[in-house]
């Protein structure tokens, strides 16, 4: 929509002086690539583009889909962990506590279960969220370390296609020079 | 809230900390719920952990896998990656960028800086979702949703500051404002006298003396920007309308403040009353 918003020159600049490239990037080479008929920055997109977006997927590093399983079984084991803590809740509180936080009449629960905090009170109401247990913890524990190898995974597979683009630096610059000259004046940035 | 025609739901708050976010939030795992993902985006920045004005902590906005986000690109996660859809307009924060969430997340959102980049990407978020659009907006931001099928959620609570009954008031003011009805040409009988621009004090005083009954119409409900008594004397003195009208259709409540908190069952009645649209405290559980 925004051509001179993102300048393809500047994207190889910064992948030669071995900045991190994020998929913003690659989607607007992507972009960049298909209009000037660069065949072999298509191909190397080709993976993570579907019509015209893009997206950094499984095929593009080995490590990426074991990484990305390993993520969503985490957070589906964290979720599930709340979920239960959530459901034992219930009957105690007469609703389904699915929010961060959420409030009962002073007094109506006496004692309070172990398995809630008190995170705000005033004379007539208490806010309440759900203190994770041990197994929670540990779930969210799981879930982070997995987050992280996800996001390593990720920066492994940006910079393989970062080292690519900058061995394409030539053919980029050669489009983008026929792209100069063949632009009517005010024509959209690239 | 979720009506087939309605494109867009955005949810404007009467002050900061008012529950915005917590109420997108239930909106969002509302429509979730019965499977519809949508857009989200927001104007402005929102969703932070820490508020950067007063530094007070803030729900995250959520993500389900499926939904199209519109935010700047300096707020886009870097990991887990997102589907890249489309780039648009620039803001302070990076060109705003359209991605379609693959694992679910929370994150700071934000959106295009003006009122008119609003309305565009409104109209691409609806295209590439599919689906109902969801704004955190700003209630002094809403003029290009006037006239559209968008529907508005007003925010407020004890941090608006003051009694029940005042919140209440300022609350009942606001959705009479948006709910200025709408003016067709040729409709009305009498003098029509055609407001452009803002509807302010000094113009305000002046319809005040006339003595004849009189239809004002401004472009759309933000342009009257009278408050308080004179705005209730102004409603009462002439028959005010505008060319493109709001469409608000509930109020949310929160009873919490820093500096003090009030009855929520008490709150979320007043507001009720105030506005005669339905009230929800998220939080508490209550409707009105």
């Amino acid at each position: 929509m925004t051509g001179a918003l993102l300048d393809v020159k500047t994207i190889v600049a910064r992948a030669q002086l071995g900045d991190a490239l994020d998929d913003v990037d690659f989607f607007w080479i992507g972009r960049f690539a298909a209009k000037h008929g660069l065949h072999a920055l298509t191909a190397l997109l080709e993976p993570g583009t579907t019509g015209t977006s893009f997206y950094l997927a499984d095929t593009f590093d080995a490590t990426l889909a074991p990484a990305r399983q390993a993520y969503a079984a985490a957070d589906a084991a964290w979720n599930a962990a709340r979920g239960r803590l959530a459901a034992a809740l219930e009957p105690l509180l007469g609703f389904y506590p699915d929010g961060d936080e959420f409030i009962v009449k002073r007094g109506a629960i006496t004692p309070l279960p172990a398995s809630v905090r008190v995170v705000r009170a005033t004379p007539a109401y208490l806010t309440l969220a759900i203190q994770p247990d041990r197994v929670t913890v540990e779930c969210e524990d799981e879930r982070y370390r997995a987050f992280g190898a996800v996001r390593a995974a990720e920066a492994q597979a940006r910079r393989a296609l970062a080292e690519v683009l900058v061995r394409q630096a030539g053919s980029i610059a050669e489009a983008l020079a026929n792209g100069e000259r063949a632009r009517p004046m005010g024509g959209e940035g690239e | 809230m979720l009506r087939d025609d309605a494109r867009s739901v955005v949810v404007v708050g009467t002050a900061k900390n008012v529950g915005k976010t917590v109420t997108l939030n239930a909106l969002r795992a509302a429509a979730f719920a019965r499977g519809v993902l949508g857009g989200v985006t927001s104007i402005g920045r929102d969703g932070e952990a820490i508020d950067a004005v007063d530094g007070a902590p803030k729900p995250a906005v959520r993500l389900e896998p499926g939904t199209v986000v519109a935010l700047p690109r300096s707020l886009l996660p870097v990991s887990p990656g997102l589907e890249i859809l489309d780039v648009g307009e620039a803001s302070a924060l990076g060109p705003i960028v359209f991605a379609r969430v693959r694992f679910a997340m929370t994150c700071e959102i934000g959106g295009p800086p003006s009122a008119r980049a609003l309305r565009a990407t409104i109209e691409r978020l609806a295209a590439l979702s599919g689906g109902v659009v969801f704004v955190d907006g700003a209630i002094d931001r809403v003029a290009p949703l006037a006239g559209g099928d968008d529907t508005i959620v007003l925010a407020t609570g004890a941090a608006y500051g003051g009694s029940v009954a005042e919140i209440a008031a300022a609350a009942g003011q606001t959705i009479r404002r948006f709910q200025l009805p709408a003016y067709h040409a040729g409709e009305r009988e009498g003098q029509v006298v055609m407001v452009r621009g803002a509807l302010d004090a000094r113009r305000a005083q002046s319809l005040l003396t006339a003595e004849r009954a009189m239809t004002v119409v401004v472009a759309d409900p933000t342009r009257v920007t009278v408050r308080g008594e004179l705005f209730d004397a102004l409603c009462a003195h002439v028959d005010l309308r505008c060319e493109r009208p709001l469409r608000p259709v509930a109020c949310t409540t929160s009873s919490f403040a820093a500096d003090g908190s009030l009855d929520p069952a008490a709150l979320t009645t007043a507001v009720a009353r105030a506005t005669g649209l339905p009230v929800y405290d998220l939080v508490a559980r209550l409707v009105a």
